[in-house]
């Protein structure tokens, strides 16, 4: 029986239990029985005996679980086999960071969708998980569904992964992609995605570039291209005009805000783009394009963000940590 | 070639390949009011020169956007002019926006 906890109860962490129960049948064919034995949020959890659709009811009803024991207190105290960390991203690496790498001195496999301890301790966090054999699973931080990370670091093993780029955030492809398609001015656009829920109010982690910098540190510390956030060169895309895409038009490009990662330079920022290149792509979809010296280029595209999108690429993980 | 120069004739060059790598890139910002000439001429060099332009004013006041084509002798030419043309760029606040180094293969 593996025993799974959840720290972190929002979207994510209510889409992967969630979608854990829908797919239970399939799932456990493919690893063995399964059963959360902790659920924690921020202010408060859930153990023992309770079911996942009691715990999903209560939060919706009261914003709050049962019991006040942190999410901490379960890490260290309770029994357990996987780790499934969905706290929200801080970029220093917030409580996230903690729990991960309590987890990992106590034996557990982790399995996180949150891209900060990564971003903040991506050495120190897989040298840790390799000291107690057991594994750190990270598919769901970049690149939504699409396995991205997998992709990198098991199907391209053989291969010396020269370049990377990447349409990483969702967000800056659907105003480009609109200001495109619409001859609309940045402003317009943004705010008809916010009024879509596809931007924040506070849209600066995205427009700015920041997301999508974070996203490449993980990407090129996966394949082996030390990176620290702040080696990366970062633009955002506030200042693109419709011109500018009628221009870029006349001599076959768009426009894309792309992160990009050698051994020379680690960048995101909006780049003319052939618009036959696979990431040229419209709407909130997301994509990679892996350069490698042995197999030319491969490229991934699909869902970059969701609730369900992002529990699928955490169960991949689950999956992949018990049935390889 | 003997019986030219044997004439006097000074041969400067033979069968030299002038432009070997070129490449787009869209400048965003005030780029006349900031002197586009300048621009331009600061990045012409014997390995490399702006050969086509293209430039957009949608409004008095408001940024222009501009496409300019750099030619050079080679790929290391070409990548020393577009470092020259974003520090120029970057001086005078206007935005640089290059392309993607190579097409999908």
């Amino acid at each position: 029986m593996i025993r799974i906890g959840v720290v972190g109860f929002g979207t994510v962490g209510q889409g992967f239990v969630e979608l854990l129960a829908a797919r239970k049948s399939v799932v456990e064919k493919l690893v063995g029985e399964f059963r959360i034995v902790f659920v924690a949020d921020s202010k408060s959890s859930i153990s023992g005996n309770f079911s996942i659709s009691e715990a999903i009811e209560m939060k919706r009803r009261n914003g709050r679980l049962r019991d006040d024991r942190t999410a901490m207190e379960l890490i260290r105290e309770e029994d357990f086999d996987v780790l499934v960390e969905c706290s929200v991203t801080k970029l220093d690496g917030g409580d996230g960071l903690r729990y991960i790498r309590e987890a990992l001195k106590k034996g557990c496999h982790v399995v996180t969708s949150n891209k900060g301890p990564l971003v903040a301790a991506y050495d120190e966090l897989m040298k840790l998980a390799s000291q107690h054999g057991v594994e750190l699973m990270y598919e769901a931080t970049v690149g939504g569904a699409t396995p991205v990370i997998r992709l990198a670091r098991k199907y391209l093993a053989a291969c010396t992964i020269e370049r990377i780029s990447g349409v990483l955030n969702g967000t800056c492809n659907y105003i480009l992609s609109r200001m495109e398609e619409e001859g609309l001015p940045y402003e317009r656009v943004l705010s008809e995605a916010r009024e879509l829920g596809i931007a924040e109010a506070d849209p600066s982690y995205d427009v700015e570039g920041i997301d999508a910098a974070a996203k490449l540190v993980i990407l090129a510390n996966t394949v082996g291209i030390r990176a620290r956030y702040e080696d990366v060169e970062r633009k955002g895309i506030s200042s693109i005009t419709p011109e500018a895409f009628r221009i870029a038009a006349e001599k076959g490009y768009t426009i894309r805000l792309i992160a990009e990662a050698s051994r020379k330079r680690l960048i995101v920022a909006p780049r003319l783009v052939r618009k036959s290149h696979p990431l040229s792509l419209r709407g909130t979809m997301n994509a990679v394009v892996f350069n490698t010296a042995e197999a030319g280029s491969i490229a991934v595209a699909g869902r970059g963000a969701g609730k369900y999108e992002t529990a699928s690429a955490m169960i991949s993980d689950l999956v992949d940590i018990y049935a390889g | 070639m003997e019986e030219l120069e044997g004439r006097g004739v000074i041969v400067r060059s033979v069968d030299e390949v002038r432009i070997l790598a070129a490449a787009s890139v869209l400048l965003i910002g005030h780029i006349i009011h900031t002197d586009l000439s300048d621009t331009i001429r600061r990045i012409d060099s014997d390995g490399a020169e702006c050969v086509e332009i293209r430039v957009s004013m949608p409004e008095v006041g408001k940024p222009s956007t501009a496409m300019l084509t750099i030619a050079a002798r080679s790929e290391e030419e070409l990548a020393e002019a577009i470092d020259k043309l974003k520090e120029v760029c970057s001086e005078k606040g206007i935005e640089v926006i290059e392309p993607l180094d190579e097409e999908f293969v």
